[in-house]
């Protein structure tokens, strides 16, 4: 997969504050990135400096292999913070602003990009009467005006009703599979964000803490049997007379089964006949919140 | 770049304020001259009643480089006794500073624009050099100076010839375009002074401000001082600091003005001009969005 865009050692100072400290990460052409991290975790600060907003205090990026990036930024579409729009003017007005800048000369195409976020009838109504979710949505339109080969999304289902939310995903989805656009999405809405993205990484307090793709997430996220008894070396013995081998335990001595997932009732009735007491035994399936909570220290709210 | 110009131009055109700045051009020029007719009016029954003080040289002294704070616009007296060309009736309205506040309004306004919508967000970063952000801003706020220049011209001449009738004449073309390009070389200056303090303190109300005092002549009292000051240093005895700023020189332009002054309005409208504009590229390219 050709890479798109690397950041290495990229830092952004305010003062003595680093509200990017040190991100190297990495993103594949075809692929939709999920940014995760809480308020203040440094998101917004590092899209700024990924489509040329802002300049980095220390460290570099590349963008579609150009570094620094100068020609490749115009390959960039970005929804960054609040949509940048002029209220008294239409939508298509607005679209057509940001077409001429870029040397557009086709007519037709703020109409079909209003046509693909679902304002097809609001082009020549002033964008001051516009609602919080249309304007969202003429923001994203905005955002792929110069058909952009990487998206750059802050936030893009704020405002968003459940509607609104899941054409944006079909959109995104669609753009992604049809054209092969990239997008780096930030959001919080780990929920919506599970559904689409197929890497993600985790952003807290300026810092990346970790980088995985869909699949290693799903390995580490998935569905076991978790099981607290006493002792923990005699039920492990039991398990593996048991025929179970898919297992491992947890530093804190949790013991997660991935095998025989229906069969908790069997694994309790057979450790009580060996002598070991079960203390504890649920099935669990940790969710994309479950593991970032446990990876910034929320562990309580789990 | 040029799609960059090209863009700018188009929100000009359908910016509201740009309309609002047509209509209060046209409703200036109407005012400015029905005043000036009444103030004629006034002086004529005067001059009837004290015939003596009629035939006064209409000549003023050395006083447009004296401290005179506030707008005023100075009927010439030698208008009662012929009449007065077009060259001389759009300098007299130029000369007041009127022209100058709409200038730093409309500027502050149309280049705060971008920032205050967050518009500038979806352009500056699909940019190799933010720096022709301001050039191209630049571009559009030298059209809206020179449609401000042109039509107040025109709409001047237009509505003298309303209001004086045969009072008008077309006098020099020549001397018509001097003063005209005088007056756009220091009205486009000063837009891209405000411009460049607009982009620099990221508040249309300071530079406005500001501007509105440049007009207004208050800094006068300043330049007083800093001659003050610098008087004291050798060589410098006979400085004048107002010589060499924007608002004076407006009001310095006049149809026997010296090739010397001439040369030295040029100098100091190129000077603030190009310093501005080269500060404003130079502080887009070097600040965050």
């Amino acid at each position: 997969m050709e890479e798109i865009l690397r950041t290495v050692s990229l830092t952004k100072r305010y003062g003595r504050h680093a509200a990017v400290n040190n991100v190297s990460l990495s993103m594949g052409q075809g692929e939709i990135y999920g940014l995760i991290g809480r308020n203040g975790a440094g998101k917004t600060t590092l899209l700024k400096l990924i489509c040329g907003l802002a300049r980095p205090t220390a460290g570099d990026f590349s963008l579609f292999g150009e570094r620094p990036p100068r020609q490749s930024l115009s390959r960039v579409g970005a929804l960054i913070e609040a949509p940048g729009i002029f209220p008294a003017l239409s939508a298509q007005e607005n679209l057509m602003l940001k077409y001429t800048a870029l040397g557009g000369r086709d007519k037709r195409w703020p109409q079909k990009l209003l046509d693909t976020v679902g304002l097809s009838n609001a082009g020549s109504k002033k964008v001051g009467k516009f609602s919080m979710g249309m304007k969202q949505r003429l923001g994203i339109a905005l955002a792929l005006v110069g058909r952009p080969d990487l998206v750059i999304l802050d936030e893009p289902i704020n405002g968003l009703d459940p509607q609104g939310i899941a054409e944006i995903r079909d959109m995104i989805e669609e753009l992604n599979r049809t054209y092969g656009v990239s997008f780096l999405i930030s959001s919080h809405i780990l929920e919506e964000l599970s559904k689409i993205a197929t890497s993600y990484g985790f952003l807290h307090q300026g810092c990346l803490l970790q980088q995985v793709t869909r699949e290693e997430l799903a390995a580490k996220c998935r569905e076991h049997i978790e099981l607290i008894a006493q002792p923990t070396e005699r039920a492990c013995t039991v398990l593996e007379e048991m025929g179970i081998s898919d297992y491992r335990v947890t530093q804190d001595g949790v013991i997660q089964i991935f095998e025989r997932l229906g069969g908790s009732g069997d694994i309790a009735m057979t450790l009580m006949q060996q002598q070991v007491r079960v203390l504890s035994l649920c099935e669990k399936n940790e969710n994309l919140e479950d593991y970032y909570l446990k990876l910034t220290g929320g562990q309580k709210h789990v | 770049m040029y799609n960059l110009i090209r863009m700018q131009l188009r929100f000009l055109l359908r910016s509201r304020s740009f309309f609002v700045m047509l209509a209060v051009i046209l409703l200036m020029a109407a005012l400015n001259v029905l005043l000036l007719r009444w103030d004629l009016t006034e002086m004529q029954a005067e001059s009837q009643i004290q015939p003596e003080e009629a035939t006064e040289s209409a000549e003023t002294e050395d006083s447009i480089y004296e401290a005179e704070v506030g707008l005023t616009v100075e009927t010439n007296e030698a208008w009662l006794n012929h009449a007065a060309s077009w060259e001389e009736l759009n300098q007299t309205l130029f000369s007041s500073g009127m022209y100058f506040i709409l200038c730093a309004v409309f500027t502050a306004i149309f280049t705060r624009a971008d920032y205050k919508n967050g518009f500038v967000k979806n352009i500056a970063g699909q940019l190799p050099g933010r720096g022709r952000l301001a050039l191209a801003k630049g571009t559009a706020v030298a059209v809206q100076v020179a449609i401000l220049v042109g039509l107040s011209a025109a709409l001047n001449g237009a509505a003298g010839l309303c209001l004086f009738q045969d009072g008008i004449t077309l006098g020099s073309p020549s001397a018509l375009l001097q003063m005209l390009g005088l007056q756009y070389l220091l009205h486009l200056a000063f837009s891209w002074v405000i411009m460049l303090l607009c982009l620099l303190t990221r508040s249309s109300a300071l530079s406005m401000t500001l501007g509105i005092l440049i007009s207004c002549n208050v800094f006068s009292l300043i330049y007083v001082m800093l001659d003050w000051l610098l008087q004291k240093l050798p060589g410098l005895e006979s400085f004048r600091l107002e010589q060499y700023v924007l608002e004076t020189n407006v009001a310095a332009i006049s149809p026997s003005m010296s090739t010397q002054d001439v040369l030295r309005t040029l100098t100091v409208g190129c000077g603030f001009a190009l310093g501005s504009l080269l500060l404003s590229v130079l502080l887009l390219h070097r600040r965050d969005v």
